[in-house]
């Protein structure tokens, strides 16, 4: 373990770099935040159907998702994608490290870290700026109950292991394809609609929420935030956060595999 | 310890054919043999030079060595061990430097990447301490340790790539082109190191690289590889004299309008006083010529030299 604990520690280290990134992505935040909530909120005005979310879950779902954006899964780790395209990645290669658990240990820091550099100024702006602001009907609110609140945490921790699996899962198959365009517009397509970031989950129809529970995207947000707005709740969080779990072990022992057979086809580009 | 047996690695190579789009659906591929059974051994503490064209295959067996590419076919024992077959513990006593590339993490200080492979290699932190002062000292890069890797020139990014592959003390290095790019400073001091690491420490060295000084200054033993078969494994030496047995003289003579015209010799150039001839030391002894060239002409000064390698190399590759 001694290596991957080192390796996590240094990349944490570059990750905390990237502060300006983090207050451009505080105001994008809050902003798409802002006119989420807005679209929503009119969207219950209008509505005369039974609603699957109270507008209070709703908008804790939503600003949980706003805090929550750099879990994500969005972009293959920068520095991997780089190094596939002009082939540093076969430094990776000559370390004694298992190349699944190594790209896995950068993943799990590259998803975690920049929502630790948001999420302070995030919550300070959603839960008690908004209501000073005159709209205390936008407010991010504590979690209904304890359970919530505990249950979100252990959520949140799968969701970062989940989302790791997914990264790692979209840079080995750029070893196959070189060029990262097509690989992250594809994933762009599965994380805006399948995790729950653009609509919230529940708001689809029942045909497609059922589709979701075999497909590991919704295990990234929709689970830690349905389970901090309190519409999952009770027993069923214990059910939810296992099924994260599975899908954490579903994704690294097929990523292990999917790692072992590339590398036995592995050509590191130029020179 | 290092034993290559008939390596062969194929890549297929996609044409595209012009056209506005770029797309057609007829898609060529064209197989391009990097490996053709490629064999060679190398014994502990050798240093030795492996040259080539581009793409005549250097890269493809470093890679091979290294664990990081499977060939097609051939077999390949590096201390015991297949490389491709048990990469973590093979990887684990060999030592890279790429010289296009970095390990080095960009935004941190050096001696993050430092401590770094320290734990990578699961390293005993006393042991891991002594190499490093050891390593610190000995590449001079005390004052660059704490400097992020980004803000490093080229040449000081280079003492510090080295020394950090020798972070775990391989008992192999593998070095592709390490010097590509550096001036002349830089070469110096990076070719000192390598040949310092091989003296003693005893690691053996597997050098590429185009910059022929290099292979005259480090490398007792060069193997050259062309469209991915190796043509001559021998010392310098033995090149060029399998080459050309020929000499250099350069001789300054008092007079710039004197000829000199002598039938052992031939004139390669004269410029002003300073006059390039050829011989075959096989045909004359070199101090015959000379005192002949004396006893004929007034001179004022006499170098005897042997062609340079660059020309050697250039002259192999044009008979093949």
């Amino acid at each position: 373990m001694r290596p991957y604990k080192a390796l996590l520690l240094v990349k944490v280290k570059s990750l905390f770099q990237y502060r300006t990134a983090a207050v451009a992505g505080f105001f994008t935040q809050t902003f798409f935040g802002i006119i989420r909530l807005m679209i929503l909120i009119s969207f219950f005005g209008a509505t005369r159907q039974s609603i699957p979310l109270s507008l209070a879950q709703t908008v804790n779902y939503i600003w949980l998702g706003q805090i929550l954006f750099t879990i994500l899964p969005f972009r293959i780790d920068p520095e991997i994608a780089t190094m596939i395209r002009n082939g540093n990645v076969a430094y990776e290669l000559v370390r004694p490290l298992n190349l699944f658990a190594y790209w896995y240990v950068k993943a799990v820091a590259l998803r975690s870290i920049p929502i630790v550099l948001r999420a302070v100024p995030m919550i300070i702006m959603a839960a008690f700026l908004l209501p000073l602001l005159g709209r205390p009907d936008w407010a991010l609110q504590p979690p209904p109950t304890l359970a919530a609140g505990i249950g979100m945490g252990f959520s949140l921790i799968f969701a970062i292991l989940v989302s790791a699996g997914i990264t790692v899962f979209a840079s080995l198959l750029l070893l196959l394809f070189i060029s990262q365009d097509g690989v992250v517009s594809f994933l762009y397509v599965l994380v805006w609609g399948l995790t729950g970031i653009l609509v919230p989950l529940p708001f689809f129809p029942d045909v497609l929420k059922n589709m979701f529970y075999f497909l590991p995207f919704r295990g990234v947000m929709d689970v830690p935030c349905q389970i901090y707005s309190g519409s999952i709740h009770g027993t069923s969080i214990i059910y939810e956060i296992g099924l994260q779990a599975f899908w954490v072990v579903f994704l690294v022992i097929t990523g292990t595999l999917l790692a072992k057979a590339l590398t036995k086809r592995v050509t590191a580009q130029g020179g | 310890m290092i034993l290559v047996e008939n390596l062969r690695k194929t890549f297929k190579v996609r044409e595209k054919t012009g056209g506005k789009t770029g797309f057609s659906l007829k898609r060529k591929t064209r197989k391009v043999h990097a490996l053709d059974g490629v064999s060679f051994s190398i014994n502990k503490g050798e240093l030795v030079g492996y040259i080539g064209p581009n793409g005549a295959g250097k890269s493809t067996t470093v890679k091979i060595l290294s664990g990081i590419l499977v060939p097609d076919s051939g077999t390949c024992v590096v201390d015991g061990l297949v490389p491709w077959k048990k990469r973590i513990a093979h990887v684990r006593k060999i030592g890279v430097v790429f010289g296009q590339r970095t390990q080095l993490f960009w935004d941190l200080p050096v001696i993050d990447t430092f401590d770094l492979l320290g734990e990578i290699y699961r390293l005993d932190k006393m042991e891991y301490k002594r190499t490093k002062d050891r390593l610190i000292a000995a590449f001079g890069i005390e004052k660059l340790l704490p400097v992020p890797v980004r803000q490093l020139s080229l040449g000081q990014r280079m003492k510090c790539e080295l020394a950090c592959s020798l972070v775990h003390e391989p008992s192999i290095l593998f070095l592709d082109e390490p010097t590509i790019g550096l001036d002349a400073v830089s070469k110096l001091t990076v070719r000192d190191l390598i040949r310092k690491t091989n003296r003693e420490s005893g690691t053996t060295v597997i050098l590429t690289t185009h910059d022929l000084d290099d292979i005259e200054a480090l490398c007792p033993r060069i193997l050259i590889i062309q469209e991915g078969r190796i043509l001559f494994d021998g010392a310098i030496e033995n090149l060029r004299r399998k080459i050309s047995g020929e000499r250099r003289l350069i001789i300054d003579l008092k007079d710039s309008k004197d000829r000199i015209t002598d039938s052992f010799v031939t004139v390669i150039e004269q410029n002003g006083p300073r006059v390039h001839l050829s011989f075959d030391p096989a045909k004359i002894h070199p101090a015959d010529l000379i005192k002949r060239i004396i006893e004929n002409h007034p001179v004022m000064d006499i170098f005897v030299e042997n062609p340079p390698i660059e020309e050697i190399i250039a002259r192999f590759y044009a008979t093949l």
